[in-house]
């Protein structure tokens, strides 16, 4: 066997088999799945009040979801997060796991409510109005006309915030968290390689982002086959 | 049936209607005709309330719309309207169109509207359209399947707002066909349109708006005979 | 058409997969939230029923505070805790060697430990001696208790094979100790008064080719941030070789656990951040002589 050959499977084995150390991976993996979907799932609803409120005809609903929107974007994801764990929930005996999860779903509502309330401006007025004029009331006409359409028009960006949300767990670490980042940080640690860890975390998210990205294209395909009866 | 009284609306500065008296009785083809941006359209979407009057009445089976206690919703189920950009409900197969209103509001129990559905499409000939989408269908089939949709709701009183304007001519005649047995049933109509021939044949009374009024009026026979307004004159020239 | 169907049952097995997924999350989710609500009804019920709830509050802080310091008497007693550490340092090591029970948390800096020690959300922190008195004398809340845990001596770091560098840093050290500029560092970075008596000596002015040292300026007083700049104990110790050496010194601040590997990957030339000489960090870098001898401490709430 040539001697680089050699050299990589002992790099492989020494990051990855050796002291099992692919079940650290495995386990930030497993934190990083868990922070990104119960964030998706809050910042979903999260998403969804503040996207109707923006479009009420209340200006204070409409102000506050302007406000949250607006202070949640401006501040990057790591700051929040420590901002969550040091400040706002520093009195509170919570789980590392339940904060980090909050954070995330926190930040993440302000996209979703930026994302739905584009996919609900973006049904044409028309079709407000042809449900108006049939008799249907106002939360009818959204409920019934104007939300079906709108999910369908924002399915590739909602899905790509998903994806997006994964890669932002990697700053979970900052609160001494166990992600995937992490993992990779402490076998590098151990070993002082940095080519395998890093290397073997990356394609992790890569699989992870390209598999998911995949799989919505699929649904996305699916519901527009539909579309077309 | 629909009586108006003074009624005004403005866009910021912009007076677009100014006080417009007129009565609209049970049974009449009421055709608006008039150059654009001359306000009809505008007159006819705030008898249903879609734009918000500036002020004045408007009365419809013995109820102010303008009355803020008065359920704009019960309303506008005895006023079909029909769009000039069509407006169906693109998530929705044309029969989920028509039934979506009567089941929601209670009008039909949905085996009622199912049946109700399918035989209007039956009258206009689109049966077999019915779990089609409304992006697979024509310009002219599916302004066929808006007028049958506000029918399905059993109006007193049907608003058209330019329904041919958007078609391309060859699609023109199948939609004005379908209002012209409309009239012979005997429906309400009001009718924004630039269609001279269909004013001149169906309509009973045929409106002249210009800069937010009304300028003249008359049956027909007179008012393509023998128009006074000058403006009508010249707004008739360039169109016939 | 077959082909269609099996694509189709594809996709259904994955979104089956997908939301199965997302209820264990879900679950655990609410199961975490469930553990973490009752550990916190029962600190509640184990203090006295005080009549108004800002003393019930001021008693739980209470009876947490005795139940984290007075429960931590030993090296024993850290076994089964919630204990801080620095990413990367030997007190993270020295923990998952020593209490493979506790609780871990690694941060990325002391500083953050600390602050979540004070939150009550560790019981312990170990941190390196020097560096801790610098944490506990900011925090009045806080205190050291020395358990004798692990001595150990800091020394610089090069790339494994790096001879030439390796002497000439070692010279270097061996010249301060002489000429009596390694005593002056000390005097200067690790007063008998504390940290408040530090008198930074003034940056030595070096030119030449660039040569580069990694560092984590969250360790005070060997590497930390003055305004704007990165001063200590090691930086200027650092000074001084590249001195010797006639090159320019420059001062790259990481993470401390990216250190090492950016040693490997020739980012930087060599890293001085009381960085402990370990065997197991031995096998992959080559260590100076030791520069300073340090030990592992305790900080616990008071």
């Amino acid at each position: 066997m040539p001697e680089f050959l050699v050299s990589l499977t002992q790099a492989l084995y020494q990051n990855l088999v050796a002291k099992d150390r692919w079940l650290l991976l495995l386990q930030g993996l497993g934190n990083t799945l868990l922070i990104a979907l119960g964030a998706i799932l809050i910042g979903t609803v999260i998403g969804v009040v503040m996207a109707l409120m923006r479009v009420s005809d209340n200006r204070l609903l409409q102000g506050i979801a302007k406000v949250y929107v607006t202070v949640i974007r401006g501040i990057p994801m790591v700051t929040q997060l420590m901002i969550f764990n040091f400040i706002i929930f520093a009195p509170v005996d919570m789980p590392k796991l339940m904060i980090a999860t909050i954070s995330f779903g926190v930040n993440s509502g302000a996209y979703c409510a930026e994302i739905f309330r584009a996919g609900i401006q973006g049904v044409p007025l028309g079709q407000k109005e042809a449900g108006r004029s049939l008799g249907l009331n106002k939360t009818q006409t959204m409920y019934l006309i104007v939300i079906p359409q709108a999910v369908k028009a924002v399915l590739p960006t909602y899905t790509n915030e998903f994806v997006v949300l994964i890669k932002e767990t990697a700053v979970a670490s900052y609160i001494a968290l166990v992600d995937l980042t992490k993992a990779s940080d402490m076998i590098r640690n151990a070993t002082f390689n940095a080519w395998v860890p890093l290397l073997a975390a990356a394609v992790i998210y890569l699989c992870l982002t390209l598999g998911l990205s995949h799989l919505f294209a699929r649904l996305e395909r699916r519901l527009a086959r539909s579309d077309r009866g | 049936m629909i009586e108006v009284k003074n009624l005004q609306k403005s866009f910021k500065n912009l007076q677009v209607l100014k006080g417009i008296t007129e009565t609209i009785h049970k049974g009449e083809k009421v055709v608006i005709i008039g150059p654009s941006g001359s306000g009809k359209s505008t007159f006819l979407r705030c008898l249903n309330r879609l734009e918000e009057p500036t002020s004045g009445e408007i009365w419809f089976e013995g109820q102010n719309i303008l009355d803020k206690r008065c359920d704009i919703n019960k309303l506008r189920q005895k006023m079909g309207m029909v769009f000039q950009q069509f407006n169906l409900f693109a998530h929705l197969t044309v029969e989920e169109n028509i039934t979506l209103a009567p089941v929601k509001l209670k009008v039909l129990s949905p085996t009622d509207a199912k049946d109700r559905a399918h035989q209007l499409l039956d009258r206009i000939g689109l049966a077999d359209k019915a779990s089609s989408y409304p992006s697979q269908l024509s310009g002219g089939q599916q302004q066929r399947i808006a007028i049958v949709r506000a029918l399905a709701m059993n109006p007193d009183v049907m608003l058209f707002d330019e329904p041919t304007s958007a078609l391309d001519p060859e699609m023109v005649g199948e939609v004005l066909s379908l209002m012209r047995q409309l009239a012979e049933d005997g429906m309400t109509m009001v009718v924004v349109t630039h269609e001279m021939g269909f004013a001149r044949e169906v309509g009973t009374r045929v409106l002249f708006m210009d800069e937010g009024q009304i300028l003249e009026q008359n049956p027909p026979a007179e008012f393509f005979g023998n128009p006074k307004n000058p403006r009508l004159q010249d707004f008739l020239s360039k169109v016939l | 058409m077959q082909q269609d169907g099996n694509l189709l049952d594809l996709e259904e097995m994955n979104m089956k997969k997908f939301v199965a997924l997302a209820l264990a999350a879900t679950m655990m989710l609410s199961m975490a939230a469930c553990g973490g609500s009752s550990t916190s009804s029962e600190a509640e019920t184990s203090s006295a029923a005080p009549a108004s709830s800002a003393a019930e509050e001021a008693a739980s802080e209470a009876a947490e505070g005795e139940e984290a310091s007075g429960a931590i008497t030993t090296a024993d007693d850290l076994a089964d805790k919630r204990i801080g550490v620095q990413a990367g340092t030997t007190g993270e090591i020295f923990v998952q060697e020593n209490y493979p029970d506790a609780e871990l948390g690694s941060y990325k800096s002391g500083m953050d430990a600390a602050l979540d020690l004070k939150n009550g959300k560790l019981d312990a922190v170990v941190l390196d001696e020097l560096p801790a008195q610098s944490i506990v004398a900011q925090n009045d809340d806080l205190t050291i208790l020395d358990l004798d845990l692990a001595t150990e001596e800091y020394a610089i770091a090069v790339k494994k094979g790096n001879t030439e560098l390796l002497e000439s840093i070692n010279a270097t050290i061996q010249r301060m100790q002489e000429d009596g500029t390694y005593e002056a560092l000390v005097n200067a970075f690790m007063p008998a008064e504390g940290d408040d008596a530090i008198v930074i000596p003034e940056k030595v002015a070096t030119e030449g080719e660039v040569i580069k040292m990694g560092t984590n300026a969250a360790f005070k007083p060997f590497e930390y941030a003055e305004g704007t700049e990165v001063v200590g104990f090691d930086i200027s110790m650092s000074e001084q070789i590249a001195l010797d050496m006639g090159r320019q010194l420059q001062v790259e601040d990481m993470a401390f656990d990216s250190l090492l590997s950016a040693l490997d990957t020739g980012v930087v030339d060599f890293v001085a951040a009381g960085m402990t000489a370990t065997e197991e960090r031995r096998q992959s870098v080559d260590f100076s002589d030791p520069y300073y001898s340090s030990k592992q401490v305790v900080i616990l709430k008071k």
